[in-house]
């Protein structure tokens, strides 16, 4: 369970991408789009830095796009990695959040109400307060 | 014995170029607390941090303490940490001098961590065929190392001290306030050095180092 404030900066992130943003957190979507992208969020604890009473959350972001079935995974990939790209390149302008790294993608397939192909990537983060 | 958990504490540095107020003791009763009577305690607070010198009193010459309870109207304050007995014949020197550390002029520094190493004295072999494995004592070179950890911050201006004490090489006063009325931890210290940490992840971190004055002291 990420802290609301990363929440609210991811989300803001996400909406300057080529893929559609839905959030899937306890909300019901049914996107149409060919290829669309959700975001779950993930929090390891947090520890403090200082005798300030400051403190670092640290946790993941998994970003999961979703695309068409039986066409391959070259364009949902290339749209997805284009977005990574951006979404990493993404700043706080508070400096609170910060994606300190990234991982390769991974792909899987879903099968329960209807197949969907999708790719994941999760990000680690650095929240301070 | 009851562990005191570290949150709340509070770590100061005072400021560089900012004189100690000069004052002058008029009288000094024997007690524990030792207080202290000067011409005016007005702008003194707790907390302040106060080094004495020719007093008269070994108890205290040369000897860093923190401000007690202070009385502007009787212009009195009292020295946490001192003893003087009651039974003690010495007398107030003809030229005592306070030179008090306000706590207005003190910076808080956002650490990770403050580390104090002291010195020990060490021996020398002074050994004769009549006693091969004589030593003397001798004292310590130094007082010791004092090493400060934390992350930058520009913003910060207890970082922005910091700096400005690795590169002046002033010496400074630094009080630790310790959490549920545990009472303080004073030394003077000289900073030589800041470096950084640069982590591939993770904050930018900062180490300065430098000696201490004298040793630190808890008082309370």
């Amino acid at each position: 369970m990420s802290s609301r404030a990363v929440r609210q900066v991811v989300r803001g992130w996400m909406a300057g991408m080529a893929s559609p943003y839905y959030d899937t957190i306890n909300i019901e979507q049914a996107p149409t789009d060919n290829i669309w992208v959700t975001v779950e969020f993930n929090s390891f604890g947090m520890t403090k830095e200082s005798f300030c009473e400051q403190f670092v959350e640290e946790g993941d972001v998994t970003l999961t796009f979703f695309g068409p079935p039986g066409v391959g995974d070259d364009a949902l990939l290339a749209q997805a990695e284009a977005d990574v790209a951006l979404f990493y390149g993404k700043t706080d302008p508070n400096k609170k959040v910060v994606l300190v790294n990234r991982s390769a993608p991974e792909d899987f397939v879903l099968t329960e109400n209807g197949p969907r192909f999708g790719v994941t990537f999760r990000f680690g983060y650095e929240f301070r307060t | 014995m009851t562990a005191v958990a570290t949150k709340g504490l509070a770590i100061y540095l005072h400021k560089g170029g900012v004189a100690a107020t000069e004052l002058v003791p008029t009288a000094i009763s024997k007690a524990k607390p030792a207080v202290v009577t000067v011409a005016s305690a007005a702008g003194l607070t707790k907390g302040d941090v106060v080094k004495l010198e020719t007093t008269g009193f070994k108890e205290l010459d040369g000897k860093t303490f923190v401000l007690g309870n202070v009385d502007t109207t009787a212009n009195t304050f009292e020295l946490l940490g001192s003893d003087i007995p009651v039974g003690s014949t010495e007398v107030i020197g003809a030229n005592p001098k306070a030179h008090v550390y306000k706590a207005a002029d003190q910076i808080k520094l956002c650490l990770s961590s403050i580390d104090f190493s002291t010195e020990a004295g060490g021996s020398v072999s002074v050994g004769t065929f009549c006693d091969p494995s004589a030593t003397i004592a001798t004292p310590a070179a130094t007082a010791g190392t004092v090493t400060l950890n934390g992350f930058i911050d520009k913003a910060d201006t207890g970082y922005a001290e910091l700096l400005k004490a690795a590169e002046d090489g002033v010496a400074r006063m630094i009080e630790i306030v310790l959490p549920q009325d545990q009472g303080y931890i004073v030394a003077p210290v000289t900073l030589s050095s800041l470096g950084w940490q640069t982590p591939l992840e993770g904050a930018i971190g900062f180490t300065a180092s430098g000696s201490l004055g004298s040793k630190p002291v808890h008082l309370f």
